[in-house]
């Protein structure tokens, strides 16, 4: 190096360093999150003003199922994977049934333990694939009268813009939490219902309505209501006859579709509490889950060089890495000890409300099949005998 | 003579080794049921907390200091330029990473004999035991958390993969209304950054905080005296 530069290195380097940092200083004035990567959500198909009544119909979510085989993809126990895969039944159903809702497209959308004749359209879907990074589900949608309305496969990816960079709350600080990954999921489903609603006419969508009353009559009364519907070559439900508007019988089977209403509401109460309170918590079984999978993918890319100390610069790679330490280490003392029952503050409440209402004891899925009996008592009590045969609309 | 002398001063031995483990043992008692009581709710002070690139210009500085006296011992111009710009980019993600992990405005501490659970918001909390041995709180291939006690002082060690650590020592000023939170992020590539946070107790009963929302620093609280009745 000749002496002038040497000279001129030495006069220029804290300069230099001084510079340097200060225009790094100024771009970074405070720590700035890194972009969204979140792909622009699908637009939920929404009713303003609501639709006319024959198209407001009423649908069940039935809690989900699963196959109960599949293995989990990251390192936890097979009994925690076991209960979040359980808890997931009765989680994933809410969030669809809130889209469904918000949609205004429909009449009562509710969460209910098990099929229910008293609904037009009933939801039903099994989770095929379930983590932070994949949500896969076989949704069938089947009309009162039996036609099927939709019966395939859903799936989405999630995307890291979905994933805040800040920890939820935990369960002692639950200040936060964030939507859902999988949304444009749950949106499509609620828009191809819709979309499968425009394929029928009004006189369906009327019988529909007829049709589910009919079937709650008969689940109530099955001999009263036993000619009123028929299944034609296909197999689907069909009203053959309607009962009179002021026949005792059907008012009777009215006034009990209205206590059923209030009991079931209750019961969708329940999942949305249950929903509410564990939310936080899974919040952080999803982000954990979707982080081992983004690792797996790097580590398959051979990207794990990048975290032998050669990128300290990066204030980006200290960050995540920080991220992921904290989410590692939060599932592990937060998650694993409590998801034993996926402890809820609220549900239990609202499960002695039903407890109240029904005057029934159980789980929520063991009132509900209680309440079915017991509203079939009821009846009979009511009635005080044997059924009566129903006169037909126009016919006294 | 040996022999008579034996047998006191093996007695006198035991009582003596007995003595000292009993002591050892109330000393430990003492350790983990008198540590200091960091509980409560703490808010952030503004005023006496350190600005992280105020502190970063001072490291700035020092680093400057040293690659001058470096380089007119050593001659070795652009070596050391070089070498001091890349300990200034490391110096400086350190000193973000810092600000990032203490940003929290509340902290919210709960202690007991056995356990101090320190819950930040949007982070997960740092739980550590009583006792007085270093106590291994978290292993994994994201990284491992140590805790222990110095003393009167709580220091959490965090080790990345990155063979970077951060330490958090925890600390009660004498009056026991300011919780001072120390944050060191160290790795050998460059020297370490540390900044420290200053918290005042919410729930004392003889003071009281004068808190107004700000544009820059959101929301800033400072001690105010109250009166006793």
């Amino acid at each position: 190096m000749s002496r002038g530069l040497l000279c001129w290195t030495r006069r220029m380097l804290p300069a230099l360093i001084a510079g340097s940092l200060l225009v790094a200083c100024a771009q970074h004035r405070s720590p700035e999150p890194e972009p969204s990567l979140a792909p622009r959500p699908i637009p939920l198909l929404q009713a303003n003003p609501p639709p006319a009544a024959e198209q407001r119909l009423t649908i069940g979510v039935q809690v989900f199922t699963h196959d109960g085989t599949e293995q989990p993809a990251l390192p936890i126990n097979a009994t925690t994977f076991k209960r979040i895969r359980e808890f997931e039944t009765h989680y994933l159903p809410v969030v669809l049934r809130q889209t469904l809702t918000r949609s205004q497209q429909w009449g009562p959308v509710r969460v209910l333990p098990q099929e229910d004749p008293s609904v037009d359209l009933l939801l039903r879907a099994t989770i095929v694939a379930s983590d932070g990074s994949t949500l896969t589900l076989a949704v069938q949608v089947e009309d009162s009268s039996g036609r099927i309305w939709l019966d395939q496969h859903y799936s989405r990816e999630a995307h890291a813009g979905h994933y805040p960079d800040l920890l939820p709350a935990t369960q002692q600080n639950r200040r936060g939490s964030h939507p859902d990954p999988f949304q444009d999921l749950y949106t499509e489903i609620a828009n191809d219902i819709v979309l499968a609603r425009m394929q029928q006419d009004t006189e369906s969508l009327q019988e529909l309505q007829w049709i589910s009353e009919l079937q709650h009559g008969r689940d109530l009364a099955p001999e009263a209501f036993a000619d009123m519907l028929q299944r034609d070559e296909d197999g689907h439900l069909r009203v053959q006859r309607l009962p009179a508007a002021n026949d005792p019988t059907r008012l009777r089977v009215e006034a009990m579709l209205e206590r059923h209403d209030a009991f079931i509401d209750t019961v969708d109460d329940y999942y949305e509490a249950l929903y509410r309170d564990v939310k936080p918590l899974y919040d952080v079984w999803r982000h954990y889950s979707w982080q081992y999978a983004v690792e797996q993918q790097r580590d398959g890319r051979g990207q794990r060089g990048a975290r032998d100390g050669r990128q300290l610069d990066s204030f980006a790679t200290l960050r995540r890495s920080y991220q992921r330490l904290q989410w590692a280490k939060l599932f592990e003392q937060e998650f694993v000890g409590l998801a034993s029952g996926f402890v809820s503050e609220t549900a239990p409440a609202v499960l002695e409300l039903l407890q109240r209402i029904s005057g029934l004891t159980g789980s929520v899925e063991e009132q509900y099949v209680e309440w079915r009996r017991l509203l079939r008592a009821l009846y009979e009590l009511d009635t005080g005998g044997p059924l009566p045969q129903l006169s037909v609309d126009g016919e006294p | 003579m040996r022999n008579r002398w034996r047998q006191p001063l093996t007695g006198a031995l035991g009582a003596c080794i007995l003595f000292s483990v009993a002591a050892m043992a109330a000393a430990e008692q003492a350790t983990s049921s008198t540590r200091p009581d960091f509980s409560g709710q703490w808010v952030r002070d503004h005023e006496r907390s350190e600005r992280w690139d105020q502190v970063l210009h001072a490291a700035v500085n020092q680093l400057q200091r040293e690659a001058g006296l470096r380089q007119r011992q050593q001659q070795g111009g652009t070596a050391i330029l070089g070498d001091a710009r890349r300990q200034a980019r490391i110096l400086m993600s350190k000193a973000r990473l810092a600000e990032t992990i203490t940003a929290q405005e509340l902290l919210r501490v709960v202690q007991d004999d056995a356990q101090i659970r320190i819950e930040r918001e949007h982070d997960a909390p740092l739980v550590c035991g009583t006792e007085a041995d270093t106590q291994q709180v978290f292993d994994s291939t994201h990284g491992r958390e140590t805790c222990h006690w110095e003393q009167e002082r709580l220091r959490f060690d965090i080790r990345l993969p990155e063979a970077v650590t951060i330490s958090h020592r925890f600390s009660l000023d004498p009056d026991q209304t300011s919780l001072r939170v120390e944050t060191r992020v160290s790795s050998r590539q460059s020297p370490s950054f540390e900044l420290r946070r200053v918290y005042l107790r919410e729930d004392g009963a003889t003071t009281a905080f004068d808190c107004a929302q700000t544009l820059t620093r959101g929301r800033v609280c400072q001690l105010r005296e109250v009166e006793p009745p």
